[in-house]
Order: C-alpha cells, then sequence, then structure tokens
C-alpha cells in the first residue's frame, strides 16, 4: 500500500513517537517508585478496577508484540498473541457495561475520598458558625425553626451540592410525623390542643322532611304485613287467593320473605355442598314460619297498622307524597325490573305500599267520607 | 269348619298383606333417587352430586342404604360412597342431601374428612376424654417453646 503522506510528515510522526515513548518511560518510572515505596496502596480498592487495569495492560502488551512482529517482517497469521489479543479484547468489552452500573457508587467514593482528604474540617467550622449567629435571637420560635433550616442552608451553600456525597443521602428525620410549627409549639408547652385534622361525619341537623318521609316509609311496611292490611289485600285483590288444604287463610306476604331466604340458603348449600347451621334464634323463627297456619282469630287486635296508616292518610301530604314516590320507583325501575312485573302478573299491584295506599283510598270512598276528608282538610 | 276357616285366614293374610303395601310398609323399590348437579372433580378425585331421595310413607333411608344404592347406581364400590348432609322435607316423604364417590380407597383416605371416614369405619380417631383434652391444652398455655412437646411429669399436691 503506497501511502499518500510525504517521507517528512512520516519522519515527523516517528519522531513524535520516540520523544512520547521516552515521557512515558519517565511517568512510569516514577510510578513504580511510588509504588514499591508503598505510597499507592491498591490492596483496600475495587477489585473489579483492578482486573480492568491488568487486561489493559496485556492488551497493550500484545499490541506493541504484535507490532514489533509486523515491523520485523515476521508472519503473524496464527500466532498465539492474536489468540491473547482477541480474549483481552473481549474481556475488556465485557467490562464495560459493569463499569457503568458501577459508575455512581465509584465516582461518590471518589469524591468523598477526594473531600475528606481536603476539606471535611473546613465544612463543619462553617456550618457551626452559621448556626451560632442565628442563635442568639430573641424569639425562641424562631431560633428553633431557623436553627434547621440554617444548617441545611449552610450544608448546601458552603460546598457545590454534588461535590458533597452525603447532600442526598436519605433524610430518615423526615419520616417523623409531620407536626406543623404551631402544634409542636404546642406540645411543648405542655396544654394538651385537640389536633385540628380529625374528621368528623357531618350530621345535617333539622332536615326535617327526610326525617319524616323516611319515618313514613318504615311505618308503611310495618303497616303492610298487619293482619289487617292483609285482610283488606285479601279482601279487595282480585287474584285467586292463595290458602293451604286446610283452608286457613294463612299464606300473606311475609312468607315471600321467608320463601325468598330459605331459597337462598338452599341454593348456597347445594352450590358449596354444605349445610348451613343455623342459630336458636333462626331455627325458632323457621318452626314458626313453618307450623304458621294460622287461625283467622290470630292477631285479630293487631291495629298496630291502622294507627300507621290513618296517621299517614290524614297527613296533608301523606298519600299523594306515597303515591308519588311510588311512582317514581316505577318510572326509575329498570328493563329486567319491568319484565318481571309483567310477567308476574298484568296490571296488578305487587307493591305492598301501593297496595294499602290504593286501600286507604277505597276506604274512603263513601260520600259521608268524602265529606269529611272535605272538612278535615278545610281545617 | 277347616276349609271356611282356612279360607278365612287366607283372605285375612291377604287383607293384611295388601294393607301393609298401601299404608307403612312400602317395600324398598318405591324409592326414587334422583342425582342432581352432577360434576366429576378430577382435582380431587371424585363425583360429586347433590341427591334427592323420594320415600313415601317411609322413614328416611340410612346412610347405608343410600351407599349401596348409589354404588349399585354408580357401579362403585361402597366403600367409596359418602354420604352426608341428609335433611327431610318438612311433612315427610323426601330428603336431599350430598354425596361424593371416590375413585380409589388412597384417594378417598387423602381427601375426606376424619370424621367421614371414622363413621364408615375406614379410620379411627382415638381421643381421650373431653375434658383431659381441655386440662392439656390448659397446661400448655402455660409452656413456651418446646416444652410444649415434652411430656410432663404430673406435680405431687
Amino acid at each position: 500500500m503506497v501511502s499518500n503522506e510525504t517521507s517528512a510528515a512520516v519522519d515527523k510522526r516517528l519522531d513524535a513517537i520516540s520523544t512520547q515513548a521516552k515521557q512515558v518511560c519517565g511517568i512510569i518510572d516514577k510510578l513504580r517508585e511510588r509504588v514499591e515505596d508503598g505510597e499507592l496502596a491498591t490492596g483496600n480498592g475495587i477489585s473489579f478496577l483492578e482486573v480492568k487495569h491488568h487486561t489493559m495492560l496485556s492488551y497493550i502488551t500484545n499490541l506493541a508484540y504484535l507490532t514489533l512482529l509486523k515491523l520485523h517482517g515476521r508472519q503473524i497469521e496464527d500466532h498465539s498473541v492474536i489468540t491473547d489479543l482477541i480474549e483481552d479484547r473481549t474481556v475488556l468489552e465485557k467490562m464495560r457495561p459493569l463499569e457503568q452500573r458501577l459508575k455512581y457508587q465509584i465516582d461518590k467514593m471518589l469524591r468523598s475520598a477526594v473531600i475528606s482528604a481536603d476539606g471535611a474540617q473546613q465544612k463543619q467550622m462553617q456550618v457551626d458558625n452559621h448556626a451560632h449567629r442565628l442563635e442568639t435571637t430573641d424569639d425562641p420560635e424562631k431560633a428553633t425553626m431557623a436553627d434547621t433550616s440554617a444548617k441545611l442552608a449552610a450544608v448546601m451553600l458552603s460546598e457545590d451540592a454534588l461535590a458533597d456525597p452525603s447532600a442526598f443521602k436519605p433524610n430518615p428525620g423526615s419520616l417523623a410525623a409531620d407536626i406543623r410549627e404551631e402544634d409542636e409549639l404546642a406540645i411543648k408547652s405542655g396544654i394538651y390542643r385537640a389536633p385540628r385534622q380529625m374528621p368528623v361525619h357531618y350530621e345535617e341537623e333539622g332536615n326535617e322532611t327526610a326525617k319524616r318521609e323516611k319515618e313514613e316509609r318504615r311505618m308503611m311496611e310495618r303497616a303492610s304485613r298487619s293482619r289487617l292490611v292483609r285482610d283488606l289485600m285479601v279482601e279487595y285483590d282480585d287474584r285467586p287467593e292463595m290458602t293451604t288444604a286446610t283452608g286457613n287463610p294463612s299464606v300473606g306476604i311475609t312468607d315471600e320473605r321467608f320463601e325468598k331466604l330459605a331459597e337462598e340458603r338452599s341454593r348456597y348449600e347445594e352450590e358449596n355442598f354444605t349445610r348451613i347451621s343455623l342459630s336458636k334464634k333462626e331455627r325458632k323463627g323457621l318452626r314458626t314460619k313453618l307450623t304458621g297456619l294460622e287461625d283467622e282469630f290470630a292477631h285479630l287486635n293487631d291495629f298496630a297498622g291502622l294507627a300507621a296508616l290513618q296517621k299517614t292518610a290524614a297527613s296533608s301530604g301523606g298519600k299523594t307524597a306515597i303515591l308519588d314516590r311510588l311512582k317514581q320507583k316505577r318510572d326509575n325501575e329498570s328493563m329486567a325490573e319491568k319484565v318481571m312485573r309483567r310477567r308476574k302478573g298484568g296490571d296488578r299491584d305487587s307493591d305492598d305500599e301501593m297496595f294499602a295506599a290504593r286501600s286507604i283510598h277505597k276506604n274512603k270512598r263513601g260520600k259521608f267520607q268524602k265529606a269529611k276528608n272535605r272538612i278535615n282538610k278545610r281545617r | 269348619m277347616d276349609a271356611s276357616q282356612h279360607l278365612l285366614m287366607r283372605t285375612k293374610e291377604r287383607l293384611e298383606t295388601a294393607m301393609d303395601a298401601i299404608l307403612r310398609k312400602a317395600d324398598a323399590s318405591t324409592v326414587t333417587i334422583r342425582t342432581r348437579k352432577f360434576m366429576t372433580n378430577r382435582l380431587l378425585q371424585r363425583k360429586q352430586m347433590v341427591v334427592d331421595i323420594i320415600h313415601p310413607n317411609l322413614a328416611n333411608l340410612s346412610r347405608v342404604e343410600i351407599r349401596e344404592k348409589l354404588g349399585k347406581l354408580f357401579k362403585s364400590e361402597t366403600d367409596l360412597v359418602f354420604p352426608f348432609g341428609f335433611r327431610t322435607q318438612f311433612g315427610g316423604g323426601r330428603s336431599t342431601g350430598f354425596v361424593l364417590i371416590y375413585d380409589s380407597m388412597e384417594a378417598a383416605k387423602k381427601f375426606e374428612p376424619k370424621f367421614r371416614l371414622a363413621r364408615q369405619e375406614l379410620a379411627t380417631i382415638d381421643r381421650k376424654a373431653r375434658s383431659q383434652r381441655k386440662q392439656t391444652k390448659n397446661r400448655r398455655k402455660r409452656l413456651r417453646g418446646t416444652a410444649k412437646d415434652k411430656k410432663q411429669v404430673k406435680k405431687q399436691k
């Protein structure tokens, strides 16, 4: 291969090489002396870096030997040097990503070594000075506040923050509870002051309408389960009446609930292959329900429902409120519920409340009753 | 007369058997067994199902009888059939319960709880008296660590 450079340029380069080589020799000799004197102890260093140095050294040596061979015109094909070179090169390349990962640690160690060598003492003195200056304020509150912040500021300002390796270390002190300054003072003063962070449930006092409505609804539900209303329903309902074989008109609305419960229970049992054990109360309740074939004379004096019905009927907004509410319920029911309602039976009211309301309405149909209503309303 | 008496006795017997058959002592062939929610549980190596037994005019079947019948039905040994949880409906005539049929005796011994194995004499639970068990438990509460395993010598009072 013929190079384009002139021979002068080549000579210049060769001269440069020889002078640089001499300089390097001098530096290496000095270094060797220092190592032999024991100044630079590398025993406790990072062994990873030592490996790197040694491999680099062997790489360079082999490279030099290779160039020597080339200069002397020897054959380099299948020479052991080449395998050694390749080996060293691979090692170095594999070490590079590891070094990347260790970079932060190594830099931090270097910095700490550098700093501890020069100015740790100086820094400490500076911080103390700052703190000392501020402590002389009269206001004790300000002093405590300023003390901590001053220390931090001093630490950050005295040296370049990056140079101080401990500036970014985790601060376990900040794990302590976040107490505000006033609270801290209050705690120190010895008088107990309640903390201002406790959330309390907001109870809107005096929401009369909601309370009244809730009360009404509860009474209606209870009334609809009473004997009186059940009899009314039986009387006014067009559906065929469901009775037992003995002829007692005992099956009422309440059985639906218990039937649903029993169905739910049996479904659970069969799905999970277990038997649910009932408490004593439940068993007693079951027994009464199972044998709950009341005769016609039971609960005839159950007039709890009557009072409730009369009250809600007499109250000015009661009936309409109930009906409105029921209408709302109907309007808000979903498609599925609607289908169920329709499937369960045409136009009849399966709603207890609705039926009760209607029954109230039906009770006051007569002329005399209408007149009485009018008078009551006017009053 | 002998002939007429004989005839009378015979008719009386026939009447009695007929009455028995109608009223109480229905024979076993009138019992119907229906299974629901049948599932082959490969993980526990068994078949599990809900069993409805209809036994009009009879008390409900005992567990032994259930095992025999289901063993015949599913062509397995009676030892591997484990019925439990049988409850008779109110009014009688019908009872519902659960049955597990294991594939092999090892599977049964592994997966079935001890009390059910003990019901069928496949495992024994030898226990001390209940009060004794409770007393040992309370004594153990006072000890700590491996001392609980050591056999304590009772203190002479």
